[in-house]
């Protein structure tokens, strides 16, 4: 395994296991609450169902962007504009895989929480949870810019790099609130955002680099 | 354009679209946020202009943050001291990057959940937001030393700009670990200073031959 194959797998596994867990799973098994406070009475209900939902859901989710980093490390050089683009892709990429193990982390403080801890719960649950609304804005100018770099570099198929720049400029309108509230266009961007990694992840393994 | 153009740019451009943001254009049109509740009830007087402004803010910001992180970065491949500090630096620069992210991205959330649950905003602004900047200034500062520990002994840019960079990073670790109410005054100069010695790197990094 070297790093293109690692890298493809974890941009076409990651996001399909993401949906599993992160809604389905999470849903049948732990449920969603309203507010903060719902949402920690229903993670202490069955604290190990808790634990294992939480570390295989952020496993997954923390997985995607493992592989957008690996891949666009892989692409990072100063010499050219689509490696100076992969660089700062790379970057960002980090920086979103250090924030969203903070925001699934946190969550670890809530469970078996009691008493006059349960305030400090729901502020951390608080907290934690508005951390990923960050992680989906800067993984749309990620993608978009590491679209970019893919699209003059020219050695994925332009299908991917299309999508990842359509996928980021969707979810862009969408985070600023340009056409209003609309759910069907909230799922599009969403969706639209995880097939564009397991297309990239499917490109890429396939590329002959 | 190469990563050197990018960096230059990024560094140049950065700290002024920032110091014009966040120190005139935000306190202008948005509000100071003196406490978390008048921080979340500024941001709600208009969602969509606060969404606009926080998306544009945290652009700038990760921008100007990125620049330094690609500088530090192009040092690291070099021998001796110049590439342990610059590899440290990349290092700092990356997690400041990062919690920048966070930080400024939960503004995001704020305006989300001021929607109907302005106590719960007032948390996430409490703890994500002004937390989370707290931790992010102390690093920067460090991250500047480190970088301009490299730069000074590196001795390929400027010498009075690279000490001048570790020396306005020697300042803004001592705002944070000096117990003292310097005043407004004393930190809109040295915000000032760091502007200017990020612009100068920036633009005798343009110029550089390397």
């Amino acid at each position: 395994m070297n790093s293109k194959t690692l890298s493809s797998w974890l941009l076409m596994v990651g996001p399909i296991m993401f949906v599993l867990v992160g809604f389905i799973l999470w849903e049948i098994l732990i449920g969603e609450g309203e507010t903060a406070k719902e949402s920690v009475a229903l993670l202490n209900e069955n604290t190990t169902i808790s634990s294992l939902v939480l570390a295989l859901g952020s496993i997954s989710f923390i997985s995607v962007f493992v592989g957008y980093a690996l891949f666009a490390w892989g692409r990072a050089e100063g010499s050219t504009t689509s490696g100076t683009l992969a660089s700062v892709a790379s970057l960002i990429f980090v920086g979103i895989i250090a924030l969203t193990m903070a925001a699934t982390g946190s969550t670890w403080m809530i469970l078996g929480s009691e008493g006059s801890d349960l305030i400090e719960a729901e502020w951390i649950y608080a907290a934690g949870d508005s951390l990923f609304p960050a992680a989906f804005w800067f993984w749309s100018l990620g993608n978009i810019i590491l679209g970019a770099a893919l699209f003059i570099e020219k050695k994925i198929n332009p299908i991917a790099s299309v999508l990842l720049i359509v996928a980021g400029a969707v979810q862009v309108i969408m985070m600023l609130d340009l056409l209003g509230d609309v759910e069907i266009l909230w799922m599009i961007g969403f969706f639209g955002t995880l097939i564009a990694a397991i297309v990239l992840g499917f490109f890429n393994l396939k590329s002959e680099e | 354009m190469n990563s050197k153009t990018l960096t230059s740019w990024l560094l140049m451009v950065g700290p002024i679209l920032m110091f014009a943001l966040f120190a005139l254009i935000w306190p202008a049109i948005i509000g100071e946020g003196e406490t978390a509740a008048s921080d979340v009830a500024e941001l709600m007087d208009n969602p969509q202009l606060s969404l606009i402004m926080v998306a544009l803010g945290s652009l700038i910001f990760v921008g100007t943050i990125s620049g330094l992180a690609l500088l530090a970065w192009s040092k690291a491949p070099e021998s001796g001291a110049v590439g342990a500090l610059g590899s440290l630096s990349s290092v700092v620069f990356v997690g400041v990057a990062a919690v920048g992210i966070a930080a400024m991205g939960s503004s995001f959330g704020i305006i989300e959940e001021g929607a109907d649950n302005a106590a719960g905003a007032e948390i996430i602004s409490q703890v994500a937001g002004w937390g989370l900047f707290s931790g992010l200034f102390w690093f920067w500062s460090i991250g500047n030393i480190l970088l301009g520990a490299t730069l000074v002994v590196e001795k390929k840019l400027n010498n009075i700009v690279s000490w001048l960079f570790l020396l306005v990073g020697v300042l803004m670790a001592l705002t944070q670990i000096v117990d003292a109410d310097l005043g407004d005054i004393v930190e809109i100069v040295i915000w000032i200073s760091m502007t200017v010695v990020t612009i100068a790197v920036g633009y005798f990094t343009l110029k550089s031959d390397s």
